[in-house]
């Protein structure tokens, strides 16, 4: 169980542990966090092609850019098994869309109903500059009381490519919005959560808004994973994708300064 | 690059960086909190761990 070697506090901490359990029990509370971390938790991601499902599961985790962990048009839930850069573990269900024709949709219902109960999170994945928003309300709201039910805590609705909205413009140099553009961003998507926690009956926390490319708020949408996920969020590692990396090299240090703050 | 050679929106920019750290904070926490969850659901575990659960956090999150 051990990867790394323990400094002398934490061989304290385990000391203190076999002192209060006994090291019969001590062995079997091990055993029993390896057999947790032995079942990657499950994330099922759903969202329209184009909409940054595979950039918002490898910005999340700090994956290898070019791996896709959705198909394409996929006509079922396929399971990608993903092994993370820090070393936990992670499953990823990419769930066929809904919405583009009544007859498939009866077909995709049936998956949706057979996956849903059986993952940890439910990920749904929407264009937060989207002019549809009325017709994934509608969906959503079918999936979350039609099929999730009383699972629709585990719903997390996440509202990629902020940086598209305007006005205003995506600072290049520093990787953030300028400070007009973030208060529209602000604005536009907290009308947004406020409405889609209303439609659903979900909590305002359950609707995060981000940018998969530029690594904007990442750590926000995490948070929102790992609560909406109960007692296995503490499974998902806490390493997203450094958007610092992505701003101009002179500024790099200034702004990993301001982190220390 | 340093914070006066900015212009008085790129000041403001990296002000709001700082976001990230909070963000940071609270990702972490809920993740803690998860895992106490956790813990608390072993009812015999719970009842001899429960006054160091964040010390074993702190140690879990150390070695994977």
């Amino acid at each position: 169980m051990f990867r790394k070697k323990l400094s002398p506090e934490q061989q304290k901490t385990v000391k203190h542990l076999r002192d209060v359990l006994g090291n019969k029990e001590f062995e079997q509370f091990q055993h029993l966090i390896e057999d947790e971390m032995a079942k990657p938790p499950k994330v099922a991601i759903i969202g329209k092609s184009g909409g940054g499902k595979t950039t918002t599961i490898n910005a999340l985790f700090n994956l290898e850019e070019k791996v896709s962990h959705t198909v394409a048009g996929t006509v079922k839930a396929s399971e990608n098994r993903i092994q993370l850069p820090d070393g936990g573990r992670l499953s990823v269900i990419d769930m066929p869309g809904l919405g583009e024709d009544i007859e498939i949709d009866k077909e995709y219902r049936e998956i949706y109903k057979n996956t849903l109960p059986n993952v940890d999170i439910v990920l749904w994945v929407i264009q937060a500059d989207t002019r549809d928003l009325k017709k994934d309300q509608e969906i959503l709201r079918d999936i979350v009381q039609n099929i999730m039910g009383n699972l629709k805590g585990r719903l997390v609705i996440g509202l990629n490519q902020v940086d598209k909205i305007g006005p205003g413009n995506w600072n290049k140099k520093f990787n953030y919005p300028s400070p007009e553009q973030e208060d529209n961003i602000n604005r536009r998507c907290k009308d947004i959560q406020e409405k889609l926690s209303k439609s659903l009956l979900i909590k305002v926390e359950q609707v995060e808004y981000y940018s998969a490319l530029k690594r904007y708020r990442l750590y926000n949408l995490l948070a929102a994973v790992i609560k909406a996920s109960g007692n296995v969020g503490w499974k998902f590692s806490i390493n997203p994708a450094d958007p610092i990396e992505l701003a101009a090299e002179e500024v790099r240090d200034l702004l990993r300064k301001q982190l220390d703050k | 690059m340093e914070a006066q050679d900015l212009s008085p929106e790129e000041q403001e920019i990296v002000k709001r960086f700082r976001g990230l750290s909070e963000a940071k904070r609270a990702a972490t926490l809920a993740s803690e909190n998860a895992f106490i969850s956790f813990l608390k659901s072993i009812k015999e575990v719970w009842e001899k761990v429960a006054a160091y659960a964040r010390e074993i956090w702190n140690w879990f999150r150390s070695i994977f």
